[in-house]
């Protein structure tokens, strides 16, 4: 069976170092290419086009890349470097894939349903892990496992990583008693923290005084 | 409020704040973080004074996470001091942070609620902040879990 794979195209890049900036300012966006007897090589994407395909494709999706009209090799984006302050895409790392040769992904988990600690108790979620670690091959990499939050009904319960329904195709790398998801109490009224709060709020200055004083000694 | 229970060395260099966030820049247990834009040394009590307008903001459910901690001692001279004679007295705890570093999250709240509680808190910090959503977490939403 043949998919459809979303195509990219790319051009060999021979501007390298600082004058990278200059290829971001125009639009473009720096990349690298390299996989299992495939030389690295830099090249460069269409930003905006590969932002678009990101946002429509999952975090493992296979992409046909060309480079320069070249035939089209099958990729996995490997990793994608983001600005921290403004979290645009700075440069990104293509592996090539065989498609008979097993790859190790991370997978993110989706929770389905609704979870009635949370709904009915005012429970909050808590994510514990957020993408399990998988093997296969790239024609069967998911690109999420889902796992339904319904019987999440009181605040001991948790789901663990060995709860989630897996395609029989992949094999599970991370450890089965991970937990993934519990629900947290919800906090206690406003009034309990502020009497509490009020009484601490004159122990600061004590505190501060008693740590400024602390802190020599420590020392 | 924060501070540590032990330091190494009770008066530090000041340092230099240049560049970006290395690490701590992406929301890692809430949903919704709230991202400082400028290089500072943020209090422990401006720290606190966040976490109370955003406690108090969401009456009840949720959860915050501080991600920063105030481990650096500041020094100040006492008033009318004559400039000289050493390095001032440790007078408070702050954190440094750089553009990008999530201070607070929030988790398990409508996002309408969360921006409000951090519109909020961003008043108490001396910072221009911005706030950013957990990747993935729109797709959770129509999910209806929420």
């Amino acid at each position: 069976m043949t998919t459809i794979r979303p195509k990219l195209a790319a051009s060999e890049r021979q501007i390298f170092g600082k004058h990278v900036a200059g290829l971001r300012r125009s639009g473009s966006l720096p990349a690298v290419i390299y996989g299992h007897d495939v030389a690295s090589t830099s090249i460069t994407l269409d930003a905006h086009d590969f932002e678009m395909l990101h946002r429509k494709t999952g975090p493992n999706a296979l992409i046909d890349v060309s480079i320069d009209g070249q035939k089209a090799a099958p990729v996995l984006i490997h990793a994608i470097q983001r600005d921290p302050v403004h979290q645009r895409v700075l440069h990104v790392d293509l592996l090539v894939v065989r498609m008979t040769e097993e790859l190790t992904v991370d997978v993110p988990i989706v929770f389905t349903g609704t979870s009635p600690a949370v709904e009915l108790n005012g429970g909050t979620l808590l994510h514990m892990t957020e993408s399990v670690r998988v093997r296969a091959l790239p024609d069967h990499l998911p690109q999420s496992l889902l796992l339904a939050i319904d019987s999440l009904v009181d605040y001991d319960t948790t789901l663990h990583v060995r709860d989630l329904v897996l395609p029989s195709d992949i094999v599970l790398l991370t450890d089965l008693d991970e937990a993934v998801v519990r629900v947290q109490a919800p906090r206690q009224e406003e009034v309990a923290p502020v009497a509490a709060e009020t009484a601490a709020e004159g122990a600061p200055e004590g505190d501060e005084a008693e740590a400024g004083s602390a802190d020599s000694p420590e020392s | 409020m924060l501070m540590p229970k032990r330091v190494k060395h009770r008066k530090v260099m000041r340092g230099r704040m240049s560049g970006v966030a290395k690490g701590g820049h992406s929301v890692a247990f809430g949903d919704f973080g709230l991202a400082t834009l400028e290089p500072a040394w943020i209090t422990s009590r401006q720290i606190e004074a966040a976490r109370r307008a955003m406690t108090r903001s969401v009456k009840r459910g949720g959860k915050i996470w501080i991600r920063v901690f105030p481990d650096k001692p500041a020094t100040k001279k006492p008033a009318e001091t004559r400039m000289g004679s050493g390095k001032g007295a440790p007078d408070h705890w702050v954190a440094v942070v750089k553009p990008g570093r999530i201070l607070f999250e929030m988790g398990g709240i409508p996002q309408v609620e969360a921006l409000e509680a951090m519109r909020l808190a961003s008043h108490k910090l001396p910072v221009a902040t911005r706030v950013v959503v957990r990747e993935g977490a729109e797709l959770e939403v129509t999910d209806g879990h929420r």
